[in-house]
């Protein structure tokens, strides 16, 4: 082996040294960085993995929630349609007790209208005992006049007698003047009579409307009091009703009032848990920018060198081995190291060389 | 009742706020960043503001900054709703002019005792 021959030798041996420490250091980068990305691949697994579970947990939470709203709102349901319809069938006033709301709306409405039929047949009776009362009026104001006339002819007569007696002593005694005073006094007694006729018929009949209005106020005020006294009895019963259903009521609205509370507090509950699951969603969009980001960066790079690895160093090292195994064309030679940057040129050199099926590339 | 503005990129953390509140008969407004916030606050006037810290873009406490700058809300009380639990960033709202700090996740109840102390309604 001449000099020449050792000095190529040694370089292909130099050039294949460095191909083999670059690629060593190369795959140990790849390592550690491949490594590196499992780790945080592995860390993301396992956020991603909490978050599930902690989603799920708040899924199941919120889900679990929802339930119980559901039920208890069936439960208020039935508690509100079980007081409207009542326990039992409704058995009347002897037991109402067991009768629901609407049952006890039904009788004191029926109450209510015997009442109130009650107290309009009240009130036609007062229209006629004022419809009396007018009539007594009336009579009264005619009885007034009767009595004027009364004192007026009672007036007449003593001025009639005045008169008369006047006449009588300047006269000393004159029998015509007294019998046509007797006359008039007659006369005049007639009209009397016939004045107190009229005034005890006015009596008559304001006694006889006194009486009939008497008669009517009592029987307004006999069926007033029996539709007191009944109303009193009935009401008294639906009271005994109203007392227990009263009781009632009031245990269902406490019931109502406290089932609200779980409801509410239920409904808190889900609205922590969606807020654990949104800040879990939060943080799984954190860790995935981050970590898979400096990942994807890393990977990038060491791309970059790869690339620039093989075209700069490899590439170079088969020119320079089909170089030293088949004679280059003129010039070739000259160029390679001027262009063992330029990768265009480096690649054509080896496609050239692939060409010519003289390297194997391992 | 109270005119809130709720603030946060979370549709669903809005809508929880605005729940709560809306529950007790405040009238909240929505808004998901910093821009759409200082948007709603120049056209309205609120009586108070609820602010997620950490926002894409500008964050809660940059927020806080602008509305004490802005006239209309210069002394609005502003609450910064966040999972954050730092004294550096305690401090740093409070020395921007924050009102309160509330740490995520609120209870409903506690929400509406906070605003009803802070407006003393």
């Amino acid at each position: 082996m001449d000099e020449q021959e050792d000095l190529k030798y040694r370089k292909r041996t130099k050039l294949f040294q460095r191909i083999v420490i670059g690629t060593n250091t190369l795959l140990g980068r790849w390592f550690t960085a491949s490594q590196s990305s499992v780790d945080m691949l592995g860390k993301t697994d396992a956020a991603v993995e909490a978050v599930i579970k902690e989603t799920e947990s708040a899924v199941v939470k919120i889900g679990d929630s929802f339930r119980a709203i559901v039920k208890k709102t069936r439960q208020q349901t039935a508690s509100a349609t079980g007081l409207l319809k009542g326990h039992g069938e409704p058995d009347g006033l002897e037991n109402p007790v067991h009768l629901g709301l609407q049952d006890f709306a039904r009788l004191y409405e029926e109450q209510l209208q015997v009442v109130t039929t009650q107290l309009s047949h009240y009130s036609r009776l007062a229209a006629g005992m004022v419809e009396h009362q007018n009539k007594i009026r009336a009579d009264a104001t005619a009885m007034d006049e009767v009595i004027n006339e009364m004192y007026a002819m009672s007036s007449r007569i003593s001025t009639i007698f005045l008169d008369a007696s006047a006449s009588a002593v300047n006269q000393n005694f004159v029998p015509r003047a007294f019998i046509s005073m007797t006359e008039r006094v007659r006369a005049i007694s007639g009209e009397s009579l016939d004045l107190t006729r009229k005034a005890q018929n006015h009596l008559d009949s304001i006694r006889a409307e006194v009486s009939a209005a008497a008669s009517q106020i009592r029987e307004a005020s006999e069926l007033s009091r029996a539709a007191a006294e009944r109303a009193t009895g009935e009401v008294a019963k639906l009271n005994v009703g109203m007392l227990s259903k009263e009781g009632e009521i009031e245990a269902t609205l406490s019931d109502i009032k406290l089932l609200g509370g779980e409801i509410q507090r239920d409904i808190n509950e889900i609205i922590v848990a969606m807020q654990f699951q949104d800040m879990q969603q939060q943080k799984l969009e954190r860790i995935r920018t981050a970590n898979l980001g400096s990942v994807s960066e890393s990977l990038a790079g060491l791309t970059h060198e790869t690339r620039a690895f093989m075209f700069r160093d490899l590439y170079r090292a088969i020119v320079a081995y089909s170089e030293s195994s088949i004679p280059l064309a003129h010039g070739d030679a000259a160029h390679e190291s001027a262009h063992a940057h330029d990768v265009p040129t480096a690649k054509k050199a080896a496609d050239g060389a692939r060409e010519q099926n003289k390297i194997e590339l391992f | 009742m109270a005119r809130v503005l709720a603030v946060d990129d979370s549709r669903t953390m809005r809508q929880l706020v605005s729940f709560a509140l809306s529950d007790v008969g405040h009238e909240v407004h929505e808004a998901e960043n910093y821009d759409a916030a200082v948007a709603l606050a120049t056209l309205h006037q609120f009586d108070i503001v609820i602010s997620d810290l950490n926002m894409p873009g500008k964050n809660g406490i940059e927020l806080v900054k602008a509305l004490r700058a802005m006239p209309r809300t210069r002394f609005v009380p502003i609450l910064l709703l966040t999972t954050e639990s730092q004294t550096k960033l305690r401090d740093e709202a409070k020395l921007a002019g924050a009102t309160g700090w509330l740490v995520k996740p609120f209870q409903p109840e506690q929400l509406v005792a906070v605003i009803g102390r802070v407006l003393r309604v």
